[in-house]
């Protein structure tokens, strides 16, 4: 009884959520999307998409949303264009349904200036000004502490809030407060010259890409910490020229290689009184004429 | 006083021939598996010898048994903190190669074989890895070379004799062995119990039995250290340490273990002895010279009435304490003190004691000039009409005990940790038994004699019959008294019996079941 209960809750919140987000083409474009991409307010590691239904065919958008890869590398024209004009940076594929993507360029086209004052001008007016803009704090300003906390963030000296894992993990940034980090993501030592503070910011916060963004589902990195952690690879790559580039590896080997003998010199001294052979041994060695088998 | 029963053991050792009949009914019965074909719960070994595993009796070397340390006894090789440091290395394990490699032959070699000019031969191979090896040693390797510099003359108990003595062992006209069965001690205070992390090994409180938890045991081995005997072996195959479990299932339905009940020699003896678990620590902390004297102790007169009061109190039957008057291990080791334990010095008060072999020196040799003995050589019947080289008569009493082939101090080293008198009384009583009974059957020993030696030893005309008795004619019963293991009230203490009624035997194929 208790179990079916169990089961019937499950089933209940998989099916709300599932007709939650489709119905939500605002929340898909904000969890996916927006890390890179606006509307109307500049271009950030991707273009901003006002208008983009203007330029583009819905279906390029489709295909395009759906992988951008497979475009590229079929050599569509438009597509190699974009990808050259925004540092090559990989777009990945929406882990969206056909229809949930349609869902999303319906959404955008709604939010193109035409269309909000088509629709209903004063209430957009109102909109816009009931979002009182943040002042954004750039990175520039950061203070000498504020880079140390995102050093002791990104190694996991510190613990992330959320309870995420340490940017270490994965990712590597040469310099020399640092001992190497992990090399299954890029290494993100010239990153903030390749994106800028706010595509840097928008990735650290919420990353598009899969295996980050499932790696921080469930511990979000919280506003202060993607900055001290934005300041720190600021830094890192101002820093970058004057840092000795330091070779573990090969470190690692002969430390490995030398605690291992030390261990065994430890093994063998504690165990200095141990059974050796057989109390015949030596009676053996003299009698058997044939090799050992 | 806490009376609990045991079931001891007395090997008579004058009276082992060494056909090793004993360790084939055990194998057969419970080691002829795979991991387990090293493994001689019950051997027979020759002495003076290394035995097997080579050298056990060495703790120096393989650490077992219990040491005195101010006044307490502690484990000397598989203690709480030296346990602990090793489980994971223990530095003391025997190795295979002291035991022995399990081999058989390949006997289909020798019916497949295509005609040769050469007879085929069944070539040895191992029974580990199966494949062909030299034999290097065998369970009982010091029997098939006795006497080699390599083995006899390696006996850890020869360490303790002079040089000179130890030639004098060895010297052709001299040169005596004699066998020592062994199996598992079933010891009153077991090292391999208190070594074993897992608290797989418990000794059975109805009969004192020493077993290992087959569920339990986690392969530590630290048995196997701490039993002197090295009576505990570890069994490769199943990943679990095995030892003699005194044949308990022949016991609970009254047989004789397999090894005493195919003897040959009739060498063993069984039966139940009352001890006061309450003295064993204080006896086992004992000086080394009092050590069998407070063991013997501990052992209780089964006809006091306090003792009887006492075990009934403990919950021993009536049957079992009936057992323990009539045992002759009792008879043996308390009532005429013929019996002394093995190796007692390592503390662990085992229960199996053993009769010391009598090894008189048969005759002495004299030196005279062999030119002159020669003229008085029959030449005719080629033997000479006295008794110039060879001489076979006795006239000191006592004399052939002090000149014994064996010297005392050696079988003081194996049976009394080295107390040479108590050795030579209880050879003095088994002579002054055969002095007794030689004047009754030849009658050649003048009356005074006889007399001399009962009043030397202390025995009487009656007791010397009844150890002759006991000795020479004893029957199987006699042997072997084995009291009824009571199981059936051992189990009602768990289950309710009437739920089993009638499930044996004729009845229901199947069981009717409500709602089946």
């Amino acid at each position: 009884m208790k179990q079916s209960k169990l089961i019937f809750c499950v089933v209940l919140v998989f099916f709300n959520s599932a007709i939650f987000a489709q119905q939500n083409p605002e929340l898909l474009f904000n969890s996916f999307c927006s890390t890179c991409h606006t509307i109307n307010k500049g271009n950030l590691i991707g273009p901003d998409l006002v208008d983009v239904h203007k330029r583009r065919s819905d279906e390029w958008m489709l295909n395009f949303i759906k992988s951008s890869q497979t475009m590229i590398n079929n050599g569509d024209a438009d597509a190699v264009a974009l990808f050259n004009e925004y540092n090559k940076m990989i777009m990945p594929d929406a882990p969206y349904s056909t229809d949930e993507i349609k869902s999303i360029i319906e959404y955008v086209k709604t939010k193109s200036p035409d269309y909000v004052a088509q629709a209903d001008g004063s209430k957009s007016s109102d909109n816009v000004n009931t979002e009182p803009e943040v002042p954004i704090r750039s990175v520039d300003d950061a203070t000498v502490s504020e880079i140390e906390i995102g050093r002791m963030l990104f190694t996991g000296e510190q613990r992330l809030e959320g309870r995420g894992a340490a940017c270490i993990s994965c990712h590597n940034v040469k310099n020399n407060k640092l001992i190497g980090g992990g090399l299954l993501a890029k290494d993100l030592t010239d990153v903030f010259a390749r994106m800028n503070e706010a595509g840097v910011k928008a990735i650290v916060g919420s990353s598009p890409f899969p295996a980050m963004r499932e790696a921080y589902q469930n511990a979000v990195i919280s506003d202060e910490e993607v900055y001290n952690i934005t300041a720190f690879l600021k830094y890192a790559n101002e820093q970058q020229y004057d840092q000795q580039a330091r070779d573990y590896k090969q470190y690692f080997i002969w430390a490995s290689g030398i605690c291992f003998i030390a261990l065994l010199g430890i093994y063998s001294f504690a165990w200095r009184s141990r059974r050796k052979e057989s109390v015949n041994q030596r009676i053996y060695d003299r009698q058997l004429k044939s090799a050992p088998y | 006083m806490d009376v609990r029963s045991q079931m001891s053991m007395v090997f008579h050792l004058d009276k082992c021939i060494g056909c090793h009949t004993c360790s084939i009914a055990c194998k057969n019965i419970w080691t002829d598996r795979k991991g387990a074909e090293y493994q001689w719960w019950n051997n027979v070994e020759t002495k003076p010898g290394t035995g097997y595993p080579s050298k056990w009796e060495d703790q120096d070397i393989y650490k077992g048994g219990w040491e005195k340390k101010n006044g307490d006894i502690s484990l000397k090789g598989a203690g709480k903190l030296r346990g602990l440091m090793n489980i994971f290395h223990n530095p003391h394990l025997p190795v295979i190669d002291d035991y022995y490699e399990p081999f058989t032959y390949k006997y289909l070699d020798l019916i497949e074989s295509p005609a040769m000019t050469d007879q085929p031969t069944a070539r040895p191979v191992s029974l580990i890895t199966g494949k062909p090896i030299d034999i290097k040693s065998g369970p009982n390797w010091d029997d098939d070379l006795s006497g080699t510099p390599d083995y006899a003359r390696k006996d850890p108990n020869l360490l303790k004799l002079s040089p000179a003595e130890q030639e004098a062992m060895f010297q052709l006209e001299r040169m005596a062995f004699y066998y020592l069965p062994r199996i598992c001690n079933h010891c009153l205070n077991p090292a391999c119990v208190a070594s074993c992390p897992s608290g797989a090994i418990y000794k059975r409180g109805e009969d004192g039995i020493v077993l290992i938890n087959q569920n339990v045991c986690r392969a530590w081995r630290m048995c196997v250290t701490a039993c002197p005997y090295k009576k505990s072996y570890y069994n490769w195959h199943t990943g679990k340490s095995e030892k003699c479990i005194l044949c308990y299932p022949r016991l609970e339905v009254g047989q004789a273990p397999a090894c005493m009940h195919s003897c040959v020699g009739r060498i063993r003896y069984l039966g139940v002895m009352l001890y006061d678990a309450d003295l064993i620590h204080e006896a086992a902390s004992e000086d080394e010279n009092n050590l069998v004297d407070r063991q013997l102790d501990i052992l209780l007169d089964p006809f006091d009435p306090e003792v009887i009061a006492s075990a009934k109190k403990n919950g021993i039957a009536d049957s079992t304490i009936k057992a323990a008057q009539n045992s002759p291990t009792y008879k043996f080791v308390k009532k005429w003190g013929l019996a002394l334990p093995l190796h007692p010095e390592f503390r662990t008060l085992p229960m199996l004691f053993y009769v010391p072999p009598l090894l008189p020196v048969m005759a002495s040799l004299k030196e005279v000039d062999n030119k002159a003995q020669s003229e008085k050589m029959d030449p005719i019947a080629k033997n000479w009409n006295d008794n110039w080289l060879y001489d076979t008569s006795t006239e000191e009493l006592w004399g052939t005990i002090e000149q014994a082939r064996f010297p005392l101090k050696y079988l003081a080293s194996l049976f009394s940790a080295g107390d040479e008198e108590k050795v030579k009384h209880i050879l003095k009583k088994l002579m002054a038994v055969r002095i007794h009974r030689r004047g009754i059957t030849v009658g050649d020993i003048d009356e005074a004699k006889v007399k001399q030696a009962m009043n030397d030893t202390g025995l009487t005309p009656e007791a010397a019959e009844e150890i002759y008795y006991l000795t020479s004619l004893a029957k199987f019963d006699d042997r072997f008294v084995i009291p009824a293991s009571h199981r059936e009230q051992s189990i009602e203490m768990l289950d309710f019996t009437g739920d089993a009624k009638g499930t044996t035997g004729f009845g229901f194929k199947e069981t009717p079941a409500r709602g089946a």
